[in-house]
């Protein structure tokens, strides 16, 4: 396990570092970021000066590894555009893009769940239908569609909740359904097929044979089998929510997270901003990826032993040939 | 000296419409899809109630609330995104300056309509010598925080902005500006390194600090100063929140308390102004206007332009330049693509704001006739021009306007290579990093020029004199005249020097002068303002009623 651990970390690092050294190059690509930076009317030499002082004309090798230490010590520099630690601004964000996340997956979960194993149980029933296109309608809308839609007639026209903006519970309500939209379908996808794998098998006719409650079937048995392909979709949206989709509803509905901040760093050409935003957010990723890593291990320890059951394999085939 | 800001950001920020023009595609199909959206939103709403329960039936937030239903003079205010921040010397953003404007002020003002220098906590001003200007001051007027202002403050305030150590992005309203020394407690001197005719511009943008400024770390973050509002509170990528000042010199304002909050789309913005969240919106889009409940505009800073080859090429040729002048139909550009909100620019890229204006001039006529026969008279060996412009809606439809402007010389009979690229590329080109007096120019690179400054050098240092680093001309006549007008200190010989520097501009149609266009807000009904030239929101201008 601990073998298993420190690879895994091992990874997670090495994946931290190659998306840091692409934002770097695709950052510097643009050139010089001093004439961006500075008035359209500023004179070469105002640039030259400017340049010098924010160190843009170094060579690239040594700003990228001034970059590259500076990230390992959590200092990103400072903001072009506020003139403050670039890793405060984004570490300020990140809980009001927390709070949109965890809602959308909370909501997400709590419908899909009951949905999918409606659509299981009762197949090619009302249900199941409402089930498939629910999950369709939520897969298939574009997130900035159905915010824009949301807000034209639940704020514009109903005047239910506020247009945009973060503050009380009023104004959660669209983003958290314009972001759960997509996650909610496929979940109640992957649900639904899980339960139906699981509700043919052998054991739940032995189960039933044998007297069962329906009840006790569906949830202590074939729940908990299919819990593993839900529980890895769940780990995999999540990731997906966060690696961008709540950019685009943070844009929709200006919500001040994380992902806003990302789209505004980029308009201000903000070099720190946008390295500091991209990295914390890989590292967020990365590390949720460990965690369920080790949750798959935990669940299942063939994850974790598949190396060493390998390693045995191999000994075995030198010794009789035994097939692979 | 001779560099100043581009534009408002407020204008900037919001003509990142990419996503705006496909949002509003989605809004002209709104009412089809309501009874689709009924049900999506009944389908995602059950789950959710664990989250957001407490919402429905509430009406619309709570500023909605407070500002329509308790009577409270609250104003909620749409920038168009975060400010860079509140500390009023250090940055130059229009949305930092929306809400600074409102707590800081300068020795001087500048009027509404016509950007003309007049008193503020500075009485009077006169020119002591070639780089000495002695400024008067009010008195009994008062920092927020108690401590007075007086010439001690003055010579803080420009200390503390002209310090290298201090980083600002005002360095263009800064100049040559190098000191201020006390001469008594309400007399001040301000000095310069060169002789510098400007200062009492630049003294209506570099606002006012207290002393206390230069020890005070979070000053940044509590920006103290004599206006009419001080801070409440700030809030990173959400509100700022001001209250009137009771003590303020020029007597309490009418609205008791502002609302600034950065909203970047402005399809959210007119939602916004449509519920009434919202009572002012800035940067509209020209075709949302006949949605917002009032729509106001003024003349705004920006003229967008066409920079022209003098030094080779096709337009090296004065008799195609005009061509161009006549081919281009402005007026119905303006009415198309900015539904009317604008004017025709009198034949310069500067208007009555800036001085230097020369009101003499009128524009070239749409004549596409004589534009077709000055191209088939010119012989010229070939028609091919290189059209250079930016495609990132840097500025308000500009990849349209480009792509018009193409099309009417097409029509005239020139060939257009179009070259409209993302905005770092097109700077490399506009402003080349080498001597753009000896770097090869396109035959026409768009541009829309704006000059917050308000002084015509900046203008003719950028795009006119020769090694000017946007400049695509080289006349050494032009040149003679824009440096003696520079260094000219009898403010009426300036001014003619800068008539005369245009109308030279104007005869050799070295740009294709087209418009100006309006700058746009959307306003609740029950709010009364007037929008100014700068674009300055002051909310000590507003009232409710």
């Amino acid at each position: 396990m601990a073998r298993f651990l420190l690879k895994r970390l091992g990874f997670a690092i090495l994946v931290v570092f190659c998306v840091q050294t692409a934002v770097f190059l695709i950052t510097h690509a643009l050139g010089n970021p001093a004439r961006l930076l500075l008035p359209l009317s500023s004179t070469n030499a105002q640039v030259a000066a400017f340049s010098h002082a924010q160190g843009f004309d170094r060579p690239l090798i040594v700003q990228f590894f001034s970059t590259i230490a500076g990230a390992a010590h959590g200092d990103f520099g400072t903001s072009f555009w506020q003139q403050l630690p670039a890793v405060n601004l984004v570490v300020g964000r990140l809980p009001a893009t927390g709070e949109l996340v965890f809602f959308a997956m909370l909501v997400a979960i709590a419908g899909s769940v009951p949905l999918g194993i409606l659509a299981a149980v009762k197949r090619d029933s009302v249900w199941d239908k409402l089930a498939v296109t629910v999950s369709l309608l939520g897969i298939s809308m574009p997130a900035f569609w159905l915010g824009e839609l949301l807000i034209l007639i639940v704020a514009v026209q109903l005047g239910l909740t506020p247009t945009s903006g973060y503050g009380g519970p009023q104004y959660f309500v669209l983003p958290v359904i314009t972001l759960a939209a997509l996650p909610l379908g496929r979940l109640t996808q992957i649900v639904r097929s899980a339960m139906l794998d699981e509700l043919g098998q052998q054991y739940v006719l032995v189960g039933r044979s044998l007297g069962l409650s329906t009840r006790s079937l569906i949830f202590q048995h074939a729940l908990k089998n299919a819990a593993i392909p839900i529980v890895t979709l769940m780990g995999w949206e999540l990731g997906r929510l966060i690696a961008g989709f709540t950019i685009l509803v943070e844009v929709v509905f200006n919500w001040p997270g994380a992902g806003l901040l990302a789209v505004q760093a980029i308009q201000h050409h903000d070099i720190p901003l946008i390295e500091a935003d991209v990295t914390i957010v890989a590292t967020l990723i990365v590390a949720l990826n460990l965690l369920l890593d080790v949750i798959y291990a935990a669940l299942d320890p063939r994850v974790a032993s598949l190396g060493s059951r390998r390693r045995a394999r191999r000994k075995l085939q030198a010794i009789d040939g035994v097939p692979a | 000296m001779g560099s100043t800001s581009n534009c408002s950001d407020v204008h900037r920020k919001a003509r990142r419409h990419r996503t705006a023009s496909a949002q509003s595609r989605v809004a002209r199909l709104g009412p089809w899809l309501a009874p689709l959206a009924l049900v999506l939103a009944g389908c995602g709403s059950s789950p959710s109630a664990s989250t957001g329960a407490a919402a429905t039936g509430q009406g619309a937030g709570p500023v909605h609330a407070t500002t329509h239903h308790s009577g409270a003079n609250v104003v909620n205010i749409a920038i168009a995104d975060d400010p860079s921040g509140l500390d009023p010397q250090a940055f130059e953003d229009g949305n930092a300056l929306a809400i600074y404007d409102n707590i800081s002020e300068p020795l001087l003002s500048r009027t509404a309509s016509d950007n003309k220098i007049g008193p503020l906590l500075a009485t009077s001003w006169s020119q002591k010598d070639a780089t000495t200007w002695e400024f008067k001051l009010r008195s009994g007027v008062q920092f927020s925080n108690g401590e007075p202002f007086n010439a001690d403050a003055v010579v803080a305030s420009i200390k503390r902005i002209t310090d290298p150590k201090y980083v600002t992005a005002q360095g263009d309203f800064v100049g040559d500006i190098n000191g201020a020394s006390k001469v008594d407690d309400l007399t001040v001197d301000i000095t310069t390194s060169a002789q510098d005719p400007t200062v009492p511009k630049r003294m209506s943008l570099i606002t006012m600090v207290p002393v206390s400024a230069a020890t005070n770390a979070d000053f940044a973050n509590h920006p103290i100063g004599t206006g009419p509002y001080t801070l409440v509170s700030t809030q990173k990528g959400g509100k700022t929140i001001l209250q009137a000042n009771p003590h303020y010199w020029g007597g309490k304002p009418a609205i008791d308390q502002a609302i600034f909050q950065p909203v970047k789309e402005p399809t959210l913005r007119l939602a916004g102004i449509k519920t009434g969240e919202l009572n002012l919106v800035t940067g509209l889009l020209p075709e949302q206007l006949s949605q917002v409940p009032v729509a106001v505009h003024a003349a705004g800073l920006e003229f967008p332009t066409v920079i022209l080859n003098t030094r080779g090429g096709p337009f090296a040729d004065k008799n195609l330049r005009l061509a161009a002048n006549y081919a281009v139909d402005s007026q119905t550009i303006l009415n198309k693509l900015f539904s009317g909100f604008g004017h025709l620019a009198n034949c310069q890229i500067m208007g009555p704001g800036t001085l230097g204006w020369n009101p003499d001039l009128r524009p070239y006529p749409y004549d596409p006739a004589k534009a077709k026969q000055l191209v088939q008279n010119a012989h010229a060996p070939s028609l091919n021009v290189l059209f250079v412009g930016d495609s990132s809606n840097r500025w308000l439809k500009d990849v349209e306007l480009e792509q018009t402007i193409s099309g009417y010389l097409t029509a005239a009979g020139f060939t257009v290579k179009p070259s409209f690229t993302d905005f770092a590329t097109y700077l490399n080109v506009i402003f080349p990093p080498t001597n753009s007096a000896t770097t090869a120019r396109p035959d026409m690179i768009f541009v829309s020029h704006d000059n917050i400054f308000g002084d015509a050098d900046v203008t003719a240092s950028t795009y006119f004199l020769t090694n000017g680093g946007g400049s695509s001309t080289s006349n050494t006549a032009l040149d003679a005249q824009i440096l003696a007008a520079r260094s000219e200190l009898n403010p009426s010989t300036r001014l003619q020097d800068y008539k005369d520097i245009n109308k030279s501009v104007c005869d050799d149609a070295d740009f294709i002068f087209m418009m100006n266009t309006d700058n746009i807000w959307g306003m609740t009904s029950d709010l009364s303002w007037t929008p100014r030239y700068d674009a300055q929101i002051l909310v000590n201008t507003m009232s409710f009623g």
